[in-house]
């Protein structure tokens, strides 16, 4: 997620107000100096000075927790806010933020709480609405997350990073038309977008729409190619869909490129035994299925498909270890359905 | 379609036969599970007169709410099962009462079954709570013999086969249960108007299937868990094959959302439940899913049988081809199923050559479980056409649909399907349960040339149907095999004729029958567009055709 940058954007903004404001201690004034200049460790360091030579009467806690965020350090930074909420309660930035830091914690509920106070102090931006978006995300609630996301669109309709979320919110809703049109919108506004285009392909794959869903991820595959730092996704995606398509021979670079990538995924290296297994490459397949099973031991299908392996090479006791193994896990998670609300 | 592929032709001639079935599923704002998974049919001859009677199952009241622990019943002819016999004119009629057949409670599966070798087909109907054994007497009528016999079952039966697993000449009975499911109030889905939807099967505990082994004196004991098959599953299909040619059948049980069981018959009176090591259990990703129609019949002509399993969409309907070595190769992808099947989902499912080349291709009859699948998945629909795929030489399934007939447009919550030739005419027939709905009658007036022969066997010292005899026949395109069976598709029981295509063959250089007593029988240079009859010899030998 790029939020962090975007959130740093608008708190960078506002310290130039806030620094007008409270420009009545010289060590603070020192302290948004470094703010501004992106030293946040110092930054922060500096903040805390400042509010032990004055306690409550600068912004010195909340500049401090916003210092910290930009530095990922969300415990630190959520007990700056709330030092910082004990003298300003009416602060609606330092409400938003909290709740913003809670959904950095993974803590959605609380967010969502915090949203809900802080929009009584002030309403939300269309970054706030998207905040509020991925934290029902998190909570699995997708259609409050599409409802917030089209809100925050409402806001912001050039938005990229909302429009892509808003896309994959409706690829998990099985929304697939609409998924489509919002990676089209997405990548009519910033063409390169890797992340789009590649779920742009799975929303098509959904569909059954092979031909379309393989060109949109060799297109995904083409433009990480021109990035310093490249995403396996879609190396991934397209080399298993093409394995799926009777084109093994041609998927192997590709899941070979993906598990190079990402070494620690055991799905690059799981899509990678199954089409060497589909080709008979069986001591290929072996090796990299064997690094799947590594990876995620309590992933049933790489224990299944070593086993698979296993017993073409003619490895039966092995192979039966592996299928028992198999067996247990799935037994373990379907028979962990318990009584929630499931629906088919 | 490739210019190879031939279309078929089927034409529904449901009202024109007179026959006027509706299932009442008793649907409620509840969304009991049962209401949902629909009943079966069978095609059998109950009276010997050479022409295929239809028996369908029907549902019972559902009331809205039920509460825990009901058994529904049929309080009213609405809910009957009815049989429908065949009058020589090809039209059909209504003998439900006549015959004592109208049943009580909540039918699902039907399995017919000559189970005291008296040379007519008796009737096992599976149900909720409890099932129901007819014996055939001969006359018209059946008398209803489940307690004596020892067969009533508890539970939530769903489809059963007749097959005789220990070879002593009398058929044995299983019968798949679904799981342990009452009328609860869960609530499943979004919680907003309209959105109420049936439950996943992980919410429920499994339940093992029942095996009633056959004791001769119209008695039978149920030996599941002494026989090795207590496993428990979530049972919705049944079929029958001996697919690693040991002389014993095996057992193939699909399973719903678990993985898919395969009891390999070990020739002792027990099983081995090998689904996941022979390569049956699991899709081609090592995922489970939700098994519902099951066929075992050798797809690709090289003498051992395969297996399909029907599920919902986004899983692809499971192909697995046998690989001759007791293991299977999944093979939906290879063979084109994958990318015909993905958006579907399906119950009923039979291979069968409509066209007579000499291929088993695929009818599949489908719908997806949820009537609200629209609402939470807009590219999904709850009814749908059916499928009819033609077999490329063993290699590749081709949808020709499309090309062969009106009834390939209609939208249906199909559930059960049965096949045979109604009318004799040497190309297979269909007949279609849906789910709250009407029963369809699909002639097969596929326009070809092709040969044929259909076979139907008497066994003497094996069981009176021959169900289990495995044929092999011989033209000069090459060999063909099939399983005499009633089981397999979607709670249903199929015509127990074996038909084979013949392609442009002008005759059946040879025809090998194993029987299940062991006797191997052979005929010689068989004429082709027949019904032959073939009565078991009283040991292995070859002979000239016995037409009867």
């Amino acid at each position: 997620m790029r939020i962090t940058a975007n959130i740093f954007l608008i708190f960078s903004a506002a310290a130039v107000l806030v620094l007008q404001m409270f420009a009545q201690s010289p060590s603070f004034e020192q302290a948004m100096q470094l703010f501004q200049q992106h030293r946040w460790a110092e930054a922060a360091v500096a903040f805390a000075q400042s509010e032990q030579n004055a306690p409550g009467k600068t912004a010195a806690p909340l500049y401090r927790g916003k210092a910290l965020v930009n530095l990922g350090k969300f415990d630190e930074a959520a007990a700056a806010i709330e030092t910082y909420q004990g003298t300003h309660p009416q602060s609606d930035d330092a409400a938003y933020l909290l709740a913003y830091i809670r959904f950095r914690q993974n803590r959605p509920k609380e967010s969502l709480k915090l949203f809900t106070e802080a929009a009584r102090l002030h309403n939300p931006t269309a970054d706030d609405l998207k905040v509020v978006a991925l934290d029902y995300v998190l909570l699995g609630d997708y259609d409050d997350a599409a409802r917030y996301l089209e809100e925050s669109l409402a806001l912001d309709p050039e938005n990229v990073e909302a429009r892509y979320h808003l896309g994959r919110v409706r690829y998990q809703q099985n929304r697939f038309d609409l998924a489509i049109a919002a990676f089209h919108e997405v990548l009519r506004r910033e063409p390169g977008n890797v992340k789009a285009e590649d779920n742009l392909g799975l929303s098509l794959e959904a569909k059954n729409e092979v031909e379309a869903a393989l060109a949109a991820y060799r297109e995904a595959v083409k433009l990480t190619e021109n990035l310093p730092v490249q995403n396996e996704q879609p190396y991934l995606n397209l080399g298993a869909l093409l394995a799926k398509s009777g084109h093994t021979e041609e998927a192997i670079p590709m899941l070979v490129r993906a598990s190079a990538i990402a070494p620690s995924s055991g799905k690059t290296h799981y899509q990678l035994a199954k089409a060497y297994f589909d080709l008979n490459r069986l001591e290929d397949a072996s090796k990299e299925a064997r690094k799947a099973v590594a990876l995620d031991p309590r992933e049933s299908a790489d224990h299944y498909l070593l086993g698979r392996i296993y017993q073409r090479s003619g490895m039966g006791e092995l192979a039966k270890e592996q299928f028992r193994i198999t067996e247990q896990l799935i037994h373990s998670k379907s028979s962990k359905g318990g009584m929630a609300s499931e629906e088919r | 379609m490739p210019v190879a592929a031939t279309a078929g032709n089927f034409v529904d001639i449901t009202q024109k036969l007179g026959v006027h079935f509706k299932h009442e599923a008793s649907p409620t704002s509840k969304k009991y599970l049962l209401e949902t998974m629909g009943s079966g049919v069978a095609l059998f001859d109950y009276d010997n007169d050479g022409r295929l009677d239809i028996f369908f199952a029907n549902g019972a009241r559902i009331d809205d709410p039920t509460p825990k622990g009901t058994i529904p019943q049929k309080d009213g002819p609405k809910y009957w099962n009815r049989l429908y016999h065949q009058k020589p004119d090809g039209s059909f009629e209504d003998v439900t009462e006549k015959a004592g057949v109208a049943g009580t409670g909540y039918s699902t599966g039907v399995a017919v079954g000559d189970y005291d070798n008296d040379g007519y087909d008796d009737l096992f109907v599976a149900g909720y709570g409890h099932s129901t054994l007819y014996h055939n007497n001969g006359d018209g009528t059946f008398t209803d013999v489940t307690a004596s016999a020892g067969v009533a079952g508890s539970g939530w039966a769903t489809s059963a086969a007749w097959v005789d697993y220990d070879n002593d000449g009398r058929l044995d009975l299983v019968v798949a249960r679904y799981m342990e499911w009452d009328f609860d109030d869960i609530y499943c889905g979004h919680r907003e108007e309209g959105f109420r939807s049936y439950c996943h099967p992980d919410l429920f505990k499994p339940a093992s299937v029942l095996l009633y082994h056959n004791d001769g004196n119209g008695k039978f004991t149920e030996v599941a868990l002494k026989a090795g098959m207590g496993k428990l599953g979530k049972g919705l299909g049944l079929a029958i094959a001996d697919y690693d040619h040991d002389g014993w059948m095996d057992i193939l049980l699909a399973n719903d959302s678990i993985p898919e069981f395969l009891f390999h018959n070990k020739g002792d009176g027990t099983f081995e439940e090998v689904g996941v090591v022979s390569g049956v259990g699991l899709d081609g990703s090592g995922a489970t899913f939700a098994g519902m129609g099951v066929d075992f019949e050798d797809y690709n002509n090289d003498g051992w049988p395969d297996v399909i399993i029907t599920d919902l969409a986004n899983q692809k309907y499971a192909l697995y081809k046998n690989a001759g070595d007791g293991t299977f190769d999944y093979s939906t992808l290879t063979t084109g199923l994958g990318a015909i099947s993905l958006l579907h989902s399906a119950w009923g499912v039979r291979f069968m050559d409509y066209d007579n080349d000499g291929w088993k291709d695929l009818f599949i009859v489908q719908s997806h479980v949820m009537d609200t699948i629209q609402t939470n998945e807009p590219h999904l629909r709850y009814r749908e056409s059916p499928l009819l795929l033609w077999n490329d030489k063993g290699n590749k399934f081709v949808d020709v649909s499309e090309q062969s007939g009106k009834v390939f447009q209609q939208k249906w919550a199909a559930r059960g399907m049965a096949i045979g030739d109604i009318d004799n005419d040497g190309k297979t027939d269909v007949v279609v349960t849906e789910n709250n709905g009407p029963a369809w009658i699909l002639h097969n007036e596929t326009a070809t040339h092709n040969h044929w022969i259909t076979l139907q066997l008497v066994g003497v010292k094996s069981n009176r149907d021959g169900i289990g005899a495995q044929i092999k026949i011989t033209t000069a395109a090459g060999d063909q095999y099939a399983t005499v069976t009633t089981a397999s598709s979607y709670q249903s029981s199929g015509d127990k004729r074996a038909h084979f295509g013949l392609g442009s063959a002008n005759v059946v250089k040879q025809v090998e029958i194993r029987w299940p007593s062991g006797v191997i029988q052979v005929l010689k240079d068989v004429s082709p567009d027949q019904i032959l009859t073939v009565t078991e010899a009283s040991s292995s030998a070859k002979q000239n055709p016995a037409i009867h």
